[in-house]
């Protein structure tokens, strides 16, 4: 899609270790940037595009902390008369380029020279300290649109009034945002809340949010088909196989089992890296385990097989030729045996071929195998399966909405099932879909229905992510 | 004895550096454990006091069985500067055999022994006087261009893993470099100086080797001298020449110095051998290769040795491990020495209440009155206080003589040259203005600076710091260059 709007530059400033990186990783979705506990891990601004469905109209400026403020303020209060804004910075960076004590001033100052507005990331949790005052003194002398995010970062959220009076004295808005447990809804809303930093950002930031609902909807969308889709295929997977003896065919069967789940791993974790995808979850990889299977129905089959064709077949194919070659002396009778000649033969050929192959042994023709035991594992006849598949991606679905981009730990679900999103009439539907599909007979109305009933269950799940 | 001295001075030192690394966090916190009452520390210098403190950190590791690092470093020195004078002399030896050679038919080229036995030697003689002479420290020798490249290396390798290595990854290597940087500023004139010690010891040993295998080839063999040029020098020329060389023992020693008839009598056409030679003037050189040997190798070399030596210990006992570690430990040790017993001050007289209340009690028994000075932050809530010099003092082991309340920009405007602790809040990472602000603090006092970590009133027990905060504190800090401050801390509660 092609940019028609001006872009808005956001610069994210604060004390060092407030959390800003923390911030930005969650607004923009992006968690390949670098959040640690160790302060000073951001050493220089760095732009980060915000991307709704493929639109770019806002860049997050990461910034290092304030290293000096106090100087840093004492410098402008002493020089705010000769210039103001724009004009100030370029006055303070054409005067400390070269000092290293302000080197992170500098970088943060240069970001101020194309930014549309300054968002202001304090911690909340810890008192109100001189150095804070000097910051947020810093950038109301500077003059620009401001908001200050107040970033709870030990998830407490709790806020102390004296935060709340000092922040509002100084910026145009003061809006808490815990980038540890924001989600979709409290992205949109600080973005929103962008809009009182300054009136003229509305026009530019109203369609940035309706694009970026859009596509809210679309990844939703998009995650319940290939969650139908993956409990489709599980629910008819099958693997076959061939045992030579009939003493080997326990050990066959247990080998394909172990086919049969890795090929299942196998479905599930190529959805569950698409669907990572979908997040923007670049990092965070979790991994399906084999699912469990106790006290599991999963449907085997085994019949024999020779030249290529089952028990049944060939002693269809063993009468019929018997009948065929004893038709001539029937023939020759004249017609006086009453046909009982190749009546007989048929049968005795049919009785050969069905019962002589019964204990399935491997057959030899001039040292070419010419007949085995076929085996069949899946599709499952058990139901719990498919459920239980569907509920993993649920779990992951739900990790994946609740887990802001800002975490770097790798833990991931919630040890409970998310079934109970699924309303009764819902779950026949699906339990419908995944019937038909074991049975080898998919619908596509019941796909499309699937689709949609899923994408129902995925927005509760997104609306209700708490 | 100065040989002895020198080498005991010089295991002190490690000896001095690994007991302070062994005691990781106690000297600076005196935590766990009193140190060793020294008696009449309280009168000592620093030095006193820290050799005091090595006697004693000696005797109590003489059970261990373990030889201390101290005796491994001279033995080690031990072995390198007579591995340095086998090796020198063994040379000296071998090149002067291959320059000696005489057959009975070929005389020993004498310009060409000359120049390979005495002139060049020499030449290494005036090139080290030049590197004495003028040596300056804007003009690094071949040391101080390694330690330079290194560091301009490991610079170039933080700048550029910079963007890429984890911030406290990064913080580890700039106090790797520190530590360094520290190392260098202590130790390297010292390690120049053994460096230097031991070119000229080889120096020294390779001359004496030469002149050792020249005496006794000389006496041993029978040696024919003889000169050539395919310039045809004059032999007046080479008589002016070799009167010069031989000034310095022309006086008293005048056979050494060979005449014009020696000179003529001993040069050689090849194409018609030596038999016309007289046998006298060919085997007379000797005396005058053996006086150049001596005054223009073995003394100079000598006397060098002997200045390299003298540098040396000159050196060893300049260098002195003066950092915050040892004014920590000396400041420990002098408290560990002050007799009990003092008049009480209003501090020793403070009682802090259940609430955290400071109260004074005229009965109470406490401690004496140390020679520190208490400095709180005034962000820290005055609640808070109480509790804090009751904690501070504690770990001292003494009250502090005065109490302030100060703000942090506000410290360098002191100047008290007594030992401080700065009760400072650390829940939030230091910036590079409050680490400026403190190293500075420390670079006036020349005094133990201790900073007191204070967490946040909800902390468990309220205002510890946690580990994590001590952690960043402690590291911030350790990357600042000495003297620096110190963090209070229990390192058992960090990672």
């Amino acid at each position: 899609m092609k940019n028609k709007l001006p872009a808005i530059y956001l610069t994210v400033v604060g004390h060092p270790n407030e959390g800003k990186s923390s911030v930005v990783s969650t607004l923009v979705e992006d968690d390949a940037i670098l959040v640690s506990p160790w302060p000073g891990e951001t050493r220089e601004s760095e732009e980060y595009p915000l991307r709704p469905g493929g639109l770019v109209h806002i860049f997050f400026i990461d910034t290092p902390g304030f290293q000096s403020p106090r100087r840093t303020l004492e410098w402008i209060r002493a020089h705010e008369e000769k210039a103001g804004g724009k004009d100030l910075v370029r006055f303070f960076l054409e005067t400390h380029a070269a000092d290293p004590d302000f080197k992170d001033e500098c970088g943060i100052f240069e970001t101020f020279l194309k930014s549309t507005g300054i968002l202001y990331v304090v911690d909340a949790t810890r008192p109100l300290r001189k150095g804070d005052l000097a910051e947020m003194e810093i950038l109301r002398l500077l003059g620009f649109p401001r908001m200050a995010v107040m970033n709870p970062k030990n998830t407490k959220e709790d806020l102390a009034e004296e935060w709340k009076l000092a922040l509002r004295k100084n910026f145009n808005a003061v809006h808490v945002f815990n980038a540890l447990s924001a989600g979709f809804a409290e992205r949109i809303r600080l973005l929103s809340s962008l809009q009182s930093m300054d009136p003229d950002l509305e026009d530019l930031l109203q369609p940035v949010i309706e694009t970026m609902k859009r596509d809210w909807k679309e990844r939703l969308f998009l995650s319940a088909r290939l969650i139908l889709d993956l409990v489709e295929k599980v629910a008819s997977f099958r693997v076959t196989g061939k045992a030579g003896q009939r003493s080997s065919i326990p050990q066959k069967t247990g080998e394909l089992t172990q086919d049969w789940l890795e090929g299942i791993r196998g479905m599930e974790k190529e959805s569950w890296s698409t669907l990572r995808e979908i997040f923007r979850h670049r990092f965070f990889a979790p991994v399906p385990g084999f699912l469990t299977l106790e006290d599991t129905d999963l449907f085997s089959r085994e019949s024999f097989r020779i030249f290529g064709l089952s028990r049944a077949q060939l002693a269809t194919l063993g009468g019929g030729t018997a009948a065929v070659l004893a038709a001539g002396v029937d023939l020759a009778l004249g017609g006086a045996s009453l046909g009982l000649v190749s009546l007989t033969a048929g049968a005795i050929g049919a009785g050969w071929a069905y019962w002589g192959t019964r204990n399935a042994d491997t057959r030899r023709l001039a040292g070419i195998q010419i007949s085995g035991v076929e085996l069949v594992i899946g599709p499952v006849r058990d139901i719990r399966i498919p459920w239980m598949v569907l509920d993993r991606s649920l779990m992951l679905f739900h990790t994946l909405i609740t887990r802001p981009h800002a975490a770097r730990d790798q833990s991931i679900f919630e040890n409970k099932s998310f079934l109970h999103y699924l309303e009764n009439k819902e779950q026949r539907k699906i339990f419908s879909l995944i019937t038909s599909a074991s049975k080898g007979e998919p619908r596509d109305s019941l796909r499309e229905e699937g689709y949609q009933i899923l994408f129902q269950v995925l927005t509760r799940m997104a609306d209700q992510k708490k | 004895m100065i040989f002895h001295q020198t080498y005991q001075k010089i295991a002190d030192l490690v000896d001095l550096e690994w007991f302070l690394s062994q005691e990781t966090d106690r000297p600076v916190s005196g935590k766990d454990g009193a140190f060793p009452v020294i008696e009449a520390a309280s009168d000592f210098s620093d030095q006193e006091c820290l050799l005091a403190w090595l006697k004693v950190q000696r005797g109590a590791s003489l059970g261990a069985g373990e030889p201390l690092p101290g005796s491994k470093v001279l033995f080690s020195l031990n072995i390198l500067f007579f591995l340095t004078s086998l090796v020198a002399f063994g040379m000296g030896a071998v090149i002067s055999l291959g320059v000696l050679h005489y057959d009975g038919s070929l005389p020993v080229n004498l310009l060409y022994a000359f120049a390979i036995l005495v002139f060049l030697p020499f030449t290494t003689v005036l090139l080290t006087l030049l590197v004495v002479l003028f040596y300056r420290k804007n003009i690094p020798p071949a040391y101080s261009l390694l330690l330079y490249g290194f560091r301009r290396l490991l610079d170039f390798m933080l700048h550029g893993m910079g963007s890429s290595l984890p911030g406290e990854k990064r913080q580890n290597a700039m106090i790797r470099k520190r530590k360094m940087e520290d190392f260098s500023r202590k130790y390297a004139p010292l390690v120049r100086s053994v460096l230097f010690f031991v070119f000229q010891l080889g120096g020294f040993f390779l001359v004496a080797g030469i002149f050792i295998t020249f005496f006794i080839k000389v006496t041993g063999s029978d040696l024919a001298f003889a000169w050539q040029s395919t310039l045809n020098i004059r032999p007046e020329t080479l008589a002016r020449l070799f009167e010069t060389l031989g000034t310095p023992w022309r006086f008293f020693f005048p056979e050494a110095v060979p005449d014009l008839d020696q000179i003529e009598g001993s040069r050689i056409f090849l194409k018609d051998g030596i038999a016309d030679l007289p046998g006298e003037h060919l085997a007379a050189w000797w005396l005058f290769m053996i006086m150049a040997l001596l005054v223009y190798g073995l003394l100079p070399r000598f006397f060098l040795l002997v200045f390299a030596f003298w540098q040396l210990r000159k050196r060893v006992f300049a260098t002195i491990p003066d950092d915050s570690r040892t004014r920590a430990l000396c400041f420990f040790l002098r408290q560990s020495a002050v007799p009990h017993g003092k008049e009480k001050s209003f501090w020793e007289r403070s009682v802090v209440s259940e609430k955290g209340v400071l109260t004074h009690d005229e009965k109470r028994e406490t401690v004496f009155e140390g020679p520190w000075e208490l400095w709180i932050s005034d962000e820290i809530p005055e609640d808070a206080k109480g509790v804090l010099l009751q904690k501070i003092q504690s770990r001292l082991g003494s009250a502090p003589k005065r109490v302030f309340s100060v703000d942090l920009q506000g410290l360098p405007g002191f100047s008290g040259l007594v030992p401080l602790v700065v009760a400072l809040e650390v829940f939030m990472p230091p910036v590079l203005e409050d680490l400026q602000v403190l190293q500075e603090l420390s670079e006036k006092s020349r005094m133990p600076l201790w900073i007191w970590p204070v967490g946040l009133p909800e902390a468990l027990p309220p205002y510890a710091p946690t580990p994590e905060d001590l952690v960043i504190w402690r590291k911030k800090f350790e990357s600042l260059p000495e003297p620096r401050p110190l963090l209070f801390g229990n390192a058992q509660h960090e990672k």
